[in-house]
C-alpha cells in the first residue's frame, strides 16, 4: 500500500511543472535614475519545464505598467529586454500559459547629484575613476551599457574609452549613437581617429556636447567639460507634448458606450415592447451623431519659454493642439502674438492659413476626427524685464531675489534635480532657501524644467499669465511656463 | 427560442466584445503615439462583417420557420443594437454618416435576401425532410461565402 502511495506521489509531483528560480533582473547604470527618466530591464528567464507557449511579462510601478510577451523556451534560459519608466520600484512578473508565475523586483535609486557613467574596459587593471565634487561616478564595463536609447535619460552623461567603444555590440552602439544624436553629454577618450569619427558623424547640436580627448579626464577636467555642456535654447523636440492635458475622449467614449449598454440591458431584461427594443439603438445613434456635430473643435495652446538671467528676450516653444469630434475640415486661429513665429510642419492633411499681405500665420486648417489630434509646433521670442536672480550663500543656502517691482506670488526654485516652492516674495524682496529642504519635482512642468537645467545651473520656474494674449477665435492657452536659467557657482552639498 | 429579445442580447454581446477591443486598441494607440484611425476602421469592418455573418447564418432559418414580420424582428434587433457603436467608430475613423447609413442598408438588404431565401426554401420543403437543418445549411453556406469573399466585401467602403 505505501509503495502505491509513494508511486502516486511521484507521478503527481513529476507531472507538476518544475518550479524554477526567480527571474534575474539587471538594470543599467547600477540602478540609478533621475526624475522623468526611462530605463531598461535585462530580464533573465530560467529554463521552465513546460510545453512551448507564450510567456507574458508584466512590470508594474507607480508610473503604470509595461507588458511584453515572448515565446517560452523550454530547455534553455532566455533573456528579454524591456523599456520601463525608471521611477521608484517595479514589480516584475513572468506568467506562463499554465499560470506558473515568476517574480522579481527592481528598485531604482534617485541620486542627489548628476550621475556620470564611466565606462572603461581596463578599469580593473587601472586606477579607480576620479570623484569630482558634485558629481556621482558610476563605474561600468562595456557589457553593462544599455541597448535601448531611452535608457540614457537616466544618467547625465557618459565617459567612455576607445577600447570600450570597440567592445560594444550593435544594439549598444546604436543606442549610444542615438544618445549622441540627441545632444547627450558624451566624453570619448580615444586616440583612434575612426572611433572619434563614428561619434562625430552622429553628433547632434553641432557636436557641442561631444568631447573628444586622447585620454581619460581627471576630476577637474571632467567637471569643467561637464559644466560646459550646451543645452539648446528652446525645446528642440516634442517634449512640450508632455505638458498637454492629454486626450480625454477615450474616457468619454467609454462612458457613453457604458451608459448605452446599461439602458439596453435594462430594456432587454424588462418586459419591454418591441418598438422600444428597436427604437433605442436608433435613438441613441441619432443622439450621438447630433452630439458629435454639436461638440465644438477643442484646441489648446501650451507655451514653454526659457531665458538666461541677463537675457532681454525669452525664447519660447509653443504647441497648438486641436481635437475634433465629428469628421471634417476645421480652422483654428492663432493668437496674433504668435502669428509671426516660426512653425513646424502641421502634419498629415493639414495646412497653414496665411495672410498673403503680411505673410503672417493666421491659423491652421486641420482634418479632424473624434480621437485624432493635430499638433502645430511654434517658436519665437518675447521680451522680459528683470525677474529674479539666485545666488549661493554660505551654509548650503540659496538666495532668491525678486528683481521686479511687483510681488512674486508663486514660483519654484530648481537646483540639482530638486525643487523648492517659493511664495509671496515682495517687490525687490528676497528669500533664503535651505538646500536640504528640496523636494522631488512634483509635476510635469517641474520635471521638464529640472531636466532642462545644466549641471552648474539653478533655475526659477514661473507660471506665465498669458490670458491677455488670447485673440478672437484663438484657442485658450492651456499652460504657459517661463524657466529662468542661471549659472551658479557650485555649492557644496 | 429565437425571438426579438434573443436578437437584442446577441447584438449587445457582439457590440460589447468589439467595443472593449476597440477601446483598448485606441488607448494603446494614444499611449504609444500611434494614429487611432486604423483601429477605428478595423472596428467598423469587424462590426459590419460579424453582423453580416450572423445575419446570413440566421435569416434563412427564420424565413423558413416564420415568414412574417415577427420572424424578422430578431435579425433587426441584433443588427441595430450596435448602431451607436458604428456611429462612434465612424466619427473616430473619419468616415461620413452617409457611409454608415450605406453600410447599415447593405446589412438590411442582405438580411432581406437571406430571409427570402429561407422563405423560398419553405416552399420547396415538401422535398426536404428536416427544414431546420436545410435552413442552417443554407445559412452556413451563405456565411461561408461571405467569409471567403470578405477581402472583396470589406475594403474601403465601410469606413
Amino acid at each position: 500500500m505505501w509503495r502505491f502511495g509513494l508511486a502516486a506521489m511521484a507521478v503527481f509531483f513529476g507531472s507538476q511543472p518544475a518550479i524554477a528560480q526567480q527571474l534575474g533582473i539587471t538594470a543599467p547604470w547600477g540602478g540609478w535614475s533621475r526624475p522623468g527618466a526611462s530605463s531598461e530591464l535585462d530580464i533573465e528567464i530560467p529554463a521552465i519545464d513546460q510545453p512551448a507557449g507564450e510567456l507574458r511579462i508584466v512590470a508594474r510601478g507607480a508610473e503604470g505598467s509595461v507588458t511584453a510577451s515572448v515565446a517560452l523556451s523550454r530547455s534553455a534560459p532566455s533573456r528579454v529586454r524591456l523599456a520601463v519608466p525608471a521611477q521608484g520600484g517595479l514589480d516584475i512578473e513572468a506568467i506562463t500559459d499554465n499560470g506558473l508565475t515568476l517574480r522579481a523586483r527592481q528598485d531604482f535609486k534617485s541620486a542627489e547629484r548628476p550621475v556620470l557613467a564611466w565606462v572603461d574596459s581596463g578599469l580593473r587593471a587601472t586606477a579607480a575613476p576620479p570623484a569630482p565634487a558634485g558629481l556621482r561616478i558610476e563605474a561600468l564595463q562595456p557589457a553593462d551599457l544599455p541597448r535601448i536609447a531611452a535608457s540614457y535619460s537616466s544618467v547625465a552623461g557618459l565617459v567612455i574609452t576607445g577600447s570600450s567603444l570597440a567592445e560594444l555590440d550593435d544594439a549598444q552602439l546604436l543606442a549610444l549613437l542615438e544618445q549622441v544624436r540627441r545632444c547627450g553629454f558624451v566624453y570619448l577618450a580615444s586616440e583612434v581617429a575612426q572611433a572619434q569619427a563614428v561619434l562625430q558623424r552622429a553628433a547632434g547640436c553641432g557636436g557641442r556636447n561631444l568631447v573628444l580627448a586622447a585620454s581619460l579626464p581627471d576630476a577637474g577636467q571632467l567637471t569643467q567639460a561637464f559644466a560646459a555642456q550646451w543645452i539648446p535654447p528652446a525645446l528642440a523636440d516634442n517634449r512640450i507634448n508632455a505638458l498637454g492635458a492629454g486626450n480625454r475622449r477615450v474616457a468619454v467614449l467609454a462612458a457613453v458606450l457604458l451608459a448605452y449598454a446599461i439602458v439596453a440591458l435594462l430594456l432587454l431584461t424588462a418586459t419591454t415592447p418591441l418598438r422600444w427594443l428597436l427604437g433605442l439603438p436608433l435613438l441613441a445613434a441619432g443622439a450621438i451623431h447630433l452630439a458629435l456635430l454639436a461638440i465644438p473643435v477643442e484646441s489648446s495652446l501650451i507655451v514653454w519659454a526659457e531665458a538666461g538671467e541677463r537675457d532681454a528676450n525669452a525664447q519660447y516653444t509653443a504647441l497648438l493642439q486641436v481635437h475634433g469630434a465629428a469628421p471634417g475640415l476645421r480652422s483654428v486661429n492663432l493668437p496674433a502674438a504668435l502669428g509671426a513665429s516660426g512653425f513646424g510642419p502641421p502634419g498629415n492633411g493639414n495646412s497653414l492659413l496665411w495672410d498673403p499681405l503680411t505673410a503672417r500665420i493666421l491659423g491652421v486648417r486641420v482634418q479632424t476626427a473624434m480621437l485624432t489630434e493635430c499638433s502645430l509646433p511654434l517658436s519665437g521670442s518675447f521680451p522680459i524685464a528683470g525677474t529674479a536672480t539666485i545666488t549661493a550663500a554660505a551654509g548650503n543656502h540659496l538666495i532668491l531675489r525678486n528683481a521686479r517691482n511687483a510681488p512674486l506670488s508663486k514660483a519654484w526654485l530648481l537646483y540639482r534635480g530638486r525643487q523648492y516652492a517659493i511664495a509671496n516674495v515682495g517687490p525687490l524682496g528676497q528669500v533664503t532657501v535651505d538646500i536640504g529642504t528640496g523636494q522631488q519635482p512634483a509635476d510635469r512642468a517641474q520635471r521638464l524644467a529640472v531636466a532642462r537645467l545644466a549641471y552648474d545651473e539653478a533655475g526659477i520656474l514661473l507660471a506665465l499669465d498669458l490670458s491677455g494674449m488670447r485673440s478672437q477665435g484663438s484657442p485658450p492657452i492651456d499652460s504657459g511656463w517661463l524657466l529662468i536659467r542661471q549659472p551658479l557657482t557650485p555649492v557644496s552639498l | 427560442m429565437i425571438n426579438a429579445r434573443f436578437g437584442g442580447w446577441l447584438g449587445l454581446a457582439i457590440g460589447t466584445v468589439v467595443a472593449v477591443w476597440w477601446l483598448a486598441a485606441v488607448r494603446f494607440a494614444l499611449q504609444n503615439g500611434f494614429e487611432t484611425t486604423t483601429p477605428s476602421v478595423e472596428l467598423l469592418e469587424t462590426l459590419w462583417l460579424t453582423r453580416m455573418l450572423v445575419i446570413l447564418l440566421l435569416a434563412p432559418v427564420l424565413g423558413l420557420r416564420q415568414p412574417s414580420w415577427t420572424g424578422c424582428q430578431p435579425i433587426l434587433c441584433m443588427a441595430w443594437m450596435s448602431l451607436p457603436l458604428a456611429v462612434l467608430g465612424a466619427a473616430a475613423a473619419g468616415a461620413t454618416w452617409q457611409r454608415v447609413l450605406l453600410a447599415e442598408l447593405t446589412l438590411l438588404a442582405a438580411a432581406g435576401l437571406a430571409y427570402a431565401a429561407g422563405w423560398a426554401l419553405r416552399h420547396a420543403s415538401a422535398l426536404i425532410p428536416s427544414q431546420d437543418s436545410a435552413g442552417f445549411a443554407l445559412g452556413a453556406s451563405l456565411a461561408a461565402l461571405a467569409w471567403a469573399n470578405r477581402a472583396v466585401l470589406l475594403p474601403g467602403w465601410v469606413a
